[in-house]
Order: C-alpha cells, then sequence, then structure tokens
C-alpha cells in the first residue's frame, strides 16, 4: 500500500445499528459499543472474552484502525446488498426493513482521522452519524427511531433515494479513492 | 463488515469547523476596563 495520502473533508459510507430499547445507537455486531452524538473514536475490540469484547491489551504503535486488525468504524461505499445466498453476510439485510422488527437502523456517517479505504467500504478512526433512515413499514422501533433522531441530532428519512442523494458518498469520490 | 481488500489509507481532515471541534463561546471579561472620564 502506498504512503498516507491526506484528503480534505471526510468519507462518507452507509452502515446498520442496533437500536438498544432506548433511543441508543449500538454497534450490532462487535460490541455493545454505544454510539454518542457527533465525534466517536474507535477504540480496538481485538479481543473476545467470557463477558463480550475487550480491548487490545498493547494499543496499535499507529493508532486505529490498524492494518492487521480488524478495529475502527466501518462503512461500506454503497447500500448494503440484499443477497439470498448460503454464504449471505449478516449485515445484507433489506435496507427497507431498517427500523423493522429487528431492530437494526440504516444511516449514513462520516469518517475522519486515519481512515482505511478498502475495494467495497472504509475503516475509519473517527465517525459521526449524519442520516438515518426508517423503512415504509411502522414497528415498534419507529418511535424509537424518531427519538433518537433528535437525540442524536440527524434527519430521519422514510425515503431511501432521497438520504443516499443528499448525505450518500459522492460517487466520483468514491471511485477516486478506490482507483 | 467486509469492506474489502484495502487500497488506500487516507487522513481525513475534516472540511470544517464544526466537523473539528464544538465551537466554543469566548469567555466573558471578567474585568472590564472601567469608562474613562474626560479629563
Amino acid at each position: 500500500m502506498a504512503d498516507v495520502v491526506p484528503i480534505i473533508g471526510s468519507v462518507r459510507g452507509f452502515r446498520w445499528w442496533r437500536l438498544s430499547g432506548n433511543a441508543e445507537l449500538l454497534s450490532p455486531w462487535r460490541g455493545p459499543v454505544c454510539w454518542r452524538p457527533g465525534e466517536n473514536e474507535a477504540s480496538c475490540l481485538a479481543r473476545r472474552g467470557m463477558f463480550g469484547w475487550k480491548m487490545s491489551p498493547a494499543p496499535h504503535p499507529r493508532g486505529c484502525p490498524a492494518t492487521g486488525c480488524e478495529c475502527g468504524f466501518y462503512a461500506l461505499h454503497s447500500l448494503p446488498g440484499l443477497s439470498d445466498g448460503l454464504d449471505r453476510a449478516i449485515w445484507e439485510i433489506d435496507t427497507a426493513t431498517s427500523g423493522g422488527r429487528h431492530g437494526l437502523v440504516l444511516g449514513v456517517v462520516a469518517g475522519s482521522g486515519r481512515v482505511l479505504i478498502g475495494t467495497e467500504g472504509w475503516r475509519a478512526r473517527f465517525c459521526r452519524i449524519l442520516a438515518l433512515f426508517a423503512g415504509p413499514t411502522v414497528t415498534n422501533h419507529t418511535r424509537e427511531m424518531g427519538v433518537a433522531a433528535a437525540e442524536y441530532g440527524v434527519p430521519l428519512y422514510r425515503d431511501l433515494d432521497a438520504i443516499v442523494s443528499e448525505w450518500g458518498p459522492d460517487r466520483a469520490v468514491v471511485e477516486s479513492l478506490t482507483a | 463488515m467486509n469492506i474489502g481488500r484495502i487500497v488506500r489509507e487516507v487522513e481525513a481532515l475534516p472540511e470544517t469547523d464544526e466537523e473539528l471541534l464544538p465551537v466554543r463561546e469566548p469567555a466573558p471579561d471578567p474585568s472590564p476596563e472601567p469608562a474613562r472620564q474626560p479629563v
């Protein structure tokens, strides 16, 4: 990999959270890590202990995210795809079900600081929530999503095309970063 | 999430002051200079 390239502005991406039941957004698959309004800083949760994920015993020399680790805040360049195959990944969920019975929420984030750019997404040291999306199906989670959006100070969209066009990654930027 | 093959490392510098830090209100001057009287 080439040297670190400085860029002006954050990188954007799509990701999922899990609603806590108390209008908080949690990292859905590794944690529970509760996201805060505004900027969040990643720490390395490299070890899985008896009572959940633990901090790495020794910090990475250059901080999170480290290339040889899996740490950092994750996001995808494009909306998560829907796969019916046996090799379907856990995040490949129908975006229209955001805020549905499973309690997962889709949104857009901005990553900054050290960012490792992958062909499908990125991992960043700093991350902030920009916007959330609630699918058309109204569930018990819909009201909680409204409260969460207010708590995090971000807009809540009911139109997927609108959140993508207004907050999603710029395709030209993604192409230049992944070229 | 699988972000695919890592192709680049960047240092993304937030573009606006708003993205950097919360804006701090300037602290009020605790000892304002008394108004000068004309001599």
